[in-house]
């Protein structure tokens, strides 16, 4: 649904002018666990929901009353399809006599965006991008997030003596860190099911000058990662990369790595299936 | 004479080598920026609420209805 019905501008209308939109995730496995309150005012909503018989299930689309009466269901097979959703939408904006939302409370009622800070001290955000290039199932993109600490960071500068052309490598345990979450967008997966068979990273200082450093990048990925059985699903990437370095100052300015060929092969009928993905990395800035 | 043609030459190739390693470095901004870019993040768009019971009171305070998508994994890292 994220990469359906909900980024098409006619829902993505409706919603906001006529409704107090959540998302909610029956998962915690990258999330703060939900209160108890929330738990109960969830179990609650799906006892009603089964209670009338009404379509849906774990992954579903709830429209609740004012008062907490479940005023309508639809299930993700139909509502990731704009055609379904939206006049389920609009015929209960109709019933109900809907007034469009004022716009200060739509703005004062939606999350506050937070920009997180590393943990630890100089400590950097790296983020991963996935997408795969198979027609007709597009996921999106996923975009993870990991923490490199100030001494993983300093793996990537050259030797302080280092000339042009030296060449030296990544720890695994690192270039592992970062590699992590190559695997593709999608439902259920979870980044710790993912496991490592080879992350190497390979730097090369480029000509420099004294004061900074340009390094290039290179490395493989070979991981497995599971759908539905434990042996299903394999990754080999190759990435290339650029990162800037102050000499100076021992810090890394900028760092950068981008698959050059990445598959994912996965298992159909006991036949190999194979799909392109595309994979990046960036420090934030 | 001799002198300031070498340094002429030298700030000549001092721009060669800066624009060579932008040019090093744009490959790559590029092709992150493609993987990165989606027409699919606009759900994002979607005023949403912070938590479900937030929005139960909000939903009562304005007297308006829940829109309420539940779902598996974590719809903020597109793993879902």
């Amino acid at each position: 649904m994220r990469v359906s019905s909900l980024s098409d501008p006619r829902i993505i209308e409706i919603i906001t002018q006529y409704f107090v939109p959540v998302w909610l995730s029956r998962d915690d496995y990258q999330r703060d666990k939900r209160s108890g309150d929330e738990q109960a005012e969830l179990e609650r909503l799906d006892t009603e929901r089964a209670r009338r018989k009404m379509e849906g299930g774990a992954v579903c689309v709830f429209v609740v009353a004012p008062n907490g009466d479940v005023l309508a269901t639809q299930r993700v097979q139909k509502a990731y399809k704009a055609e379904n959703l939206l006049p389920f939408l609009q015929k209960i904006v109709e019933e109900q006599k809907l007034k469009p939302r004022d716009a200060e409370a739509i703005r004062a009622s939606a999350a506050e965006k937070h920009d997180a800070k590393p943990k630890t001290k100089e400590g950097r955000f790296i983020h991963i991008w996935t997408r795969v290039d198979a027609k007709g199932d597009n996921r999106g993109v996923s975009n993870d997030r990991v923490e490199l600490t100030g001494e993983e960071l300093q793996a990537f500068l050259p030797p302080a003596d280092a000339k042009a052309d030296a060449t030296w490598t990544i720890p695994e345990k690192i270039a592992g860190k970062l590699f992590q979450y190559g695997y593709p967008p999608g439902p259920y997966w979870k980044t710790s099911d993912s496991k490592l068979k080879k992350a190497t990273l390979t730097a090369k200082l480029l000509a420099g000058s004294e004061k900074e450093a340009r390094i290039e990048l290179s490395g493989d990925l070979e991981m497995s990662f599971p759908i539905g059985r434990p042996t299903e699903g394999q990754i080999t990437a190759h990435f290339v990369g650029i990162a800037q370095a102050d000499r100076d100052k021992r810090t890394l300015a900028s760092l950068a790595l981008v698959s050059e060929r990445a598959d994912f092969v996965w298992h159909w009928e006991r036949k190999p299936q194979t799909v392109k993905m595309r994979i990046a990395l960036e420090m934030e800035p | 004479m001799k002198f300031r043609a070498s340094v002429l030459a030298l700030a000549a190739l001092a721009v060669l080598t800066a624009s060579a390693d932008q040019r090093e470095v744009d490959p790559i901004s590029k092709r992150i920026d493609a993987i990165k870019g989606s027409d699919t993040n606009a759900w994002r768009k979607i005023p949403w609420t912070s938590s479900l019971m937030p929005a139960r009171r909000i939903g009562e305070r304005e007297k308006q209805p829940l829109f309420l998508f539940t779902h598996d994994g974590n719809i903020e890292t597109g793993r879902c």
